[in-house]
């Protein structure tokens, strides 16, 4: 009951005229940066957070939430048209939302996409209004062998990312991994990789890899083909998913919703892990994983789902015991900070009406984003009949951007650029780039975690195994690989008995 | 079409006419630029977008932060160095930047070229364990520690790092080995000592004040050279009561440096500026807001505290294997 009281009330702080601007704003800039292709939720937040110090703390909140969670709706939407991400938490929605398009499914896509972020982080909300404070608290134990082990599992979802050769995957991985490795060593301190270069202390940044891998990569394909592109041309069949589209994705949203949620959580997670691992799991568990790749609809519902219910996870240790999970919420510490307000254990009680307004406006936020991204779908899928020549040098102008305003550095729209042509031979000899994206990402959560553990343990492995979080994960992961394993081999003697039958 | 050229021609020139009125007027006459080598939303950010927002009213001009982040500050010094010194653009740090940060890169600038102006707040940091930990002070754990050599560990942002290199020299001149866990940041190993991962960790007042009032985090000893005199933590004591004041020595001034060839007016002006902007009350208020410590010096103190910082972390650097040479 007390809870519903708060309910209310924190509605009345959202429905506000100035909570209500602020809200629509946050949630239009952020579905806008989603959209373009580049310029990314952290970016824009940075940018906007000046702004917010001469409005009150709670429409700040409101804002820049509403310009996170927003920018996970608009990301889906060059993915899954053009096959290039608006940022890099939707580029796995490329790999079968922009199949989905090919066939002339680009609304089912986008529809499916907005109906699962909206599923997701209405859930998302709920999950933070109920579960947040023993969640934390939850959250808090994992320490570093408990990370090793998500990510260890993160890990062996690596393979699941790519519809061809499980080698070329793995070299991808690897290649990923390798990557990750530029820069200052964690622990030590001291450079790996630099070439002496000021550039490459802090590493190669993602956004630079993925707009180079995914979007120059695409646009340099394309400009290869002279021909006129007859697949787009097709009827664009139907606006929106069907009931048979519905049934396959429902297991889809939910599992990504709760996947991204738990992620969100826990320090550390971010939606780009969530949206990698969600489309991993449901490949893993599909009855039918060769459709994956070539346009199955759970493998943007999940995904998308996921990336969503992440950002409303991510409130979670911020709101309960202020500890920024993710760079996104180390930015709104900040704007809290500047306003005199501490996020931490005592927020709920000296604050309410920022808590309780800022979810109230997160559930208001939601709905008005699929009041707009519902209609525009058939506007977007217009998108798709701009003649390439314009299309194209628009879309690398908004990479080369989203490049540099990572840190105000042209090295990184150096590094776009060769990641571009790396990609498009990528393309060209069939090695798939989402693998080494995850790899990426997940390598140096990977490195810290294990010589933080071994740290700890003065260099005994048990320690994995001798604290049960740790201990179940890895047996699960364990489990996976083995019966990976064991299928391929039944598949391989199905397939030698077979030859034999026939000779 | 030539009237089009004449016309633009016209508009070109006069233009700049209207730069002459600009080229004899007194600095500063456009926004001044403070470079800041971190993300926005940290404690450096946040003190230079307060004195952004309260240094106009004595200087004139808007005063606007452009976060440069990459390289632990030299992207953002690299900047600054290499452009023009007319005094719009500069650069914020603490002085561990130029004591340690640079002797253990190889920096493609000289860091030289910096001069400093002004320092208005410090950074403090300490050792805190959880609230339930056995250990009431700091000599409890010192106790602790010395029985027990690399079972007390302690989590840390880095390291190399002046909060790592502080503590750790604390802990060798007291004698006891410990295990020291590196962390990416205050989040992180906030959440690491709240987990029970580690047993204590070198954090600051700002990021733990919350915890303090739940009683989840207890601090046994401060890094400075002054109590905090508000606040739930003044009875801990600091690293000079307790008799380790070199160890105060490194205690990071946050505050800003210009190109060494900027002229001696405009520097006086900033450092004016500076000075009233940390009189201004609504900085103290906006520094505690953020939990650290305003504290105002002037140029020759900072030239002092980067020496100091020097003698005593450069040996630590040495051994720790950081230190590069020239």
């Amino acid at each position: 009951m007390d809870i519903l009281h708060s309910i209310f009330y924190g509605f009345s702080v959202g429905i506000e005229p100035t909570n209500l601007l602020f809200c629509f704003l946050g949630v239009l800039v952020g579905t806008l940066i989603g959209v373009l292709p580049g310029i990314g939720p952290i970016g824009t937040i940075s940018i906007l957070l000046p702004l917010t110090f001469r409005i009150s703390p709670v429409s700040a909140i409101i804002m820049l939430a509403g310009v996170y969670y927003g920018s996970m709706y608009g990301g889906s939407t060059t993915s899954i048209l053009v096959n290039i991400p608006g940022e890099a938490a939707s580029v796995v929605t490329c790999l079968d939302g922009y199949e989905m398009a090919k066939q002339g499914r680009a609304g089912p896509a986008l529809g499916i996409a907005a109906f699962g972020s909206f599923i997701a982080g209405t859930l998302g909300i709920v999950g933070l209004m109920f579960v947040a404070a023993p969640l934390a608290e939850l959250g808090l134990r994992f320490g570093p062998p408990e990370y090793f082990s998500v990510i260890l599992f993160g890990m062996t979802l690596i393979t699941y990312l790519s519809h061809g050769s499980v080698i070329n995957a793995l070299i991808m991985g690897a290649f990923g991994i390798i990557l990750s490795c530029v820069g200052i060593d964690p622990i030590h301190g001291s450079p790996r990789m630099t070439f002496n270069t000021m550039q490459l202390w802090d590493g190669v940044d993602l956004v630079p890899i993925a707009m180079g891998l995914f979007g120059v990569s695409e646009i340099l394909i394309n400009v290869e083909q002279t021909e006129n592109l007859e697949i787009l041309k097709t009827k664009i069949k139907s606006f929106f998913p069907t009931a048979a589209d519905w049934i396959k994705s429902k297991g889809a949203i939910l599992r990504g919703t709760l996947l991204g949620f738990l992620l969100g959580v826990l320090p550390g997670g971010n939606p780009i892990i969530a949206s990698f691992l969600s489309y991993g799991l449901e490949k893993r568990i599909s009855k039918e994983p060769e459709k994956f790749g070539r346009g199955a609809i759970e493998g943007v519902a999940g995904p998308e789902s996921a990336n969503n219910s992440c950002t409303s996870g991510a409130f979670v240790p911020l709101f309960t015991l202020g500890i920024p999970s993710n760079a996104a919420m180390a930015l709104m510490f900040g704007a809290l900070l500047i306003h005199g307000i501490r996020p931490g254990p005592f927020l709920l009680k000296d604050h309410p009406d920022l808590f309780w307004g800022v979810i109230s406006s997160m559930y208001i936020g939601n709905v008005m984003l699929l009041i707009l991204n519902l209609p525009l779908i058939p506007m977007w899928v217009q998108v798709l009949k701009v003649p390439r020549r314009i299309l194209y040098p628009i879309i690398i102008l908004f990479c080369i951007i989203g490049s540099y305003c990572v840190k105000n550095n042209i090295f990184d729209v150096v590094t776009m650029i060769i990641f571009g042509i790396l990609g498009y031979l990528f393309k060209k000899f069939e090695y798939e780039s989402a693998p080494l994206i995850l790899a990426f990402v997940l390598g140096p959560m990977l490195e810290l975690n294990l010589r933080q553990s071994l740290i700890l343990s003065n260099g005994s492995f048990l320690i994995f195994f001798k604290r049960p979080i740790s201990a179940v994960i890895i047996i699960i992961s364990l489990i996976f690989i083995a019966s990976s394993l064991i299928s391929l081999f039944l598949k391989r003697k199905k397939r030698n008995i077979q030859g034999e039958l026939i000779k | 079409m030539w009237r089009k050229v004449l016309i633009l021609v016209t508009l070109l020139v006069g233009n700049i006419f209207l730069i002459y009125p600009v080229l004899g007027a007194e600095y500063p006459v456009r926004p001044i630029e403070i470079y800041a080598p971190y993300s926005a939303g940290g404690p450096i950010d946040l003190m230079s977008r307060w004195v952004g927002e309260i240094a106009p009213k004595y200087l004139g001009q808007p005063v606007v932060v452009v976060n440069k982040i990459g390289a632990a500050g030299s992207a953002a010094a690299a900047e600054v160095i290499s452009s023009k010194p007319d005094g719009y653009k500069l650069y914020v740090t603490s002085q561990f930047f130029f004591a340690m940060t640079t002797k253990t890169q190889k920096v493609p600038f000289d860091p030289g070229q910096l001069t400093p102006l002004a320092n208005l707040m410090q950074l403090v940091d300490g050792i805190c364990v959880r609230g339930d930990a056995p250990w009431k002070t700091f000599n409890d754990l010192l106790e602790y520690a010395k029985k027990n050599p690399r079972k007390l560990s302690w989590a840390h942002s880095g390291r190399g790092m002046v909060g790592h290199v502080s503590i750790l020299l604390l802990f060798r001149k007291a004698g006891a080995e410990t295990l020291d866990v590196p962390y990416k940041g205050p989040a992180e190993k906030l959440a690491a000592l709240l987990g029970g991962h580690v047993d204590a960790a070198s954090l600051n007042y700002a990021t733990c004040a919350d915890h303090i009032k739940a009683g989840k985090v207890r601090f046994l000893i401060f890094n400075t050279d002054r109590r905090y005199t508000q606040y739930e933590v003044s009875n801990v004591p600091t690293t000079v009561e307790l008799g380790y004041a070199d160890v105060a020595k490194l205690t990071p001034y946050i505050g800003f440096y210009i190109h060494k060839d900027t002229p001696e007016e405009v520097r006086r002006t900033l450092f004016d500026t500076f000075k009233k902007t940390y009189e201004d009350p609504a900085f103290k208020k906006g520094i505690e807001k953020i939990g650290d410590q305003p504290r105002f010096d002037g140029p020759e103190f900072m030239k002092e505290s980067i020496k100091k910082g020097e003698e005593i972390a450069l040996p630590m650097l040495k051994e720790l294997g950081l230190y590069v040479e020239k």
